[in-house]
């Protein structure tokens, strides 16, 4: 049963999928704009504590603790996630490539800890590749775009608002990762928005909404 | 896979409350296990601390915790992040807060394994605390209990869990689970009331 409505609702979900958006060039634009982009990212060494509901594709939501510590300029984070019991889940190192520490099931399933750390890249540090192309989105955002190691584009949306968004397109120019604030107002003290949702689309899609409960600053 | 995520459950809530089960100060088990038998409830604030060599500082979390024999218990962590384990009648409901919302129920696949766990705390709290298989336990002077998994595999997960009793029988003072010799979580208890009524609600009715 649950295969057929998979079945029939297929050419929907493949309908809905999102694609890389047009850009419209722009004149005149101010040079602070690409800069503005990065700015949603952390600059410097941080260690930042979350709550993060995890909600599968299928299901029950769970809950459990993450802490990362990054370094912007290295482009390198440890995480640990843990439950709110405090047994560690899963803790590894990334420094281009990932270290696996410790990974219980089924955080320990093939391909599990690099999924991990590409999202966790996504939300916290600036794309790698410089901005290759910029302009105005239809809804007036601004944009940055960065070409990806996998040959696909990271867009970085800054609305004239405030509010922004992080796009993750695949070389065939189809969204696959979104991370973007829950509340424009909702900001901690240390800067960063107290609750961000990264959305996975696709078959195996799921959300992830965290919850910033520590912002520690480690220095340059 | 499924049995191992099971017993990994499993060892963490055998050492997240086994502290509780200690109930009765003594010095051998026949004294732990007749003082133990003499409780009908625990309730008791906590303070937890998550210490990791990555960490700046350690993790902290507050909570309370409440038993009441036979078969209820109550674990509730209140700061920073809501939850709740609740066990009545033998049915065990998790509940968490997160983001500033509600309580919502969560019932993965980890709930079956709380369940297994939550009876054997009630057994615990009973006094039959060296009767699980899965640890070799051993007391040890000073009021100090250390449980070590038996299986390599539980020892990759948790090395050793030590308890410390308090100097007033009832009263556990603090219990520490390694799961390596630098990275473990430190429950600290205080204002331990043994044997007050506790209302049947405060395990059934969850907000």
């Amino acid at each position: 049963m649950r295969i057929t409505s998979l079945i029939l609702c297929l050419p929907l979900m493949l309908a809905s999928c999102s694609h890389l958006p047009e850009i419209r060039p722009a004149e005149n634009v101010a040079a602070d704009r690409d800069a503005q982009c990065r700015a949603i990212f952390p600059t410097g060494r941080w260690q930042l504590v979350h709550s993060i509901e995890m909600l599968p594709p299928a299901g029950s939501k769970q809950t459990v603790m993450g802490v990362v510590q990054l370094s912007s300029e290295k482009r390198t984070f440890h995480c640990v996630l843990m439950t709110i019991e405090g047994l560690v889940l899963f803790e590894a190192d990334f420094n281009g490539a990932v270290t696996i520490e410790r990974a219980l099931p089924p955080l320990d399933m093939p391909g599990m800890a690099d999924g991990i750390a590409r999202d966790i890249s996504l939300i916290f540090l600036a794309p790698e590749e410089p901005c290759a192309e910029a302009g105005f989105l239809k809804d007036g955002g601004w944009v940055c775009r960065h070409p990806s190691a996998d040959g696909g584009d990271e867009d970085i949306v800054v609305q004239p608002d405030g509010r922004w968004e992080i796009g993750c397109y695949d070389k065939n120019r189809r969204l696959t990762r979104s991370v973007a604030p829950l509340a424009k107002e909702d900001v901690h003290a240390g800067g960063w928005p107290s609750r961000v949702m990264l959305k996975a689309y696709g078959l195996g899609g799921y959300e992830l909404r965290m919850s910033l409960i520590e912002a520690d600053y480690l220095g340059k | 896979m499924a049995t191992m995520r099971i017993n990994l459950r499993k060892i963490q809530w055998l050492a997240l409350i086994a502290a509780l089960s200690c109930i009765g100060w003594a010095d051998s088990w026949d004294q732990l296990k007749t003082t133990a038998g003499a409780i009908t409830s625990v309730q008791a604030d906590f303070v937890q601390e998550k210490h990791m060599p990555i960490l700046t500082k350690p993790l902290v979390s507050k909570g309370v915790f409440y038993y009441q024999a036979p078969r209820a218990v109550r674990w509730e962590y209140q700061w920073p992040v809501q939850s709740i384990v609740a066990m009545y009648n033998g049915n065990v409901r998790r509940f968490v807060a997160a983001g500033g919302q509600g309580f919502t129920e969560e019932s993965g696949g980890g709930l079956q394994a709380m369940q297994v766990v939550m009876e054997e705390i009630t057994h615990w709290l009973a006094g039959r605390f060296d009767d699980n298989p899965m640890f070799q336990v051993r007391l040890e002077p000073g009021r100090c209990i250390v449980l070590v998994p038996k299986e390599e595999a539980f020892q990759k997960v948790i090395q050793r869990i030590v308890l410390n009793l308090g100097q007033q029988p009832g009263v556990i003072r603090s219990v520490v689970i390694y799961e390596s010799e630098n990275a473990f979580t430190q429950l600290t208890f205080s204002h331990t009331v043994l044997n007050a009524r506790i209302e049947d609600d405060l395990f059934k009715k969850i907000p």
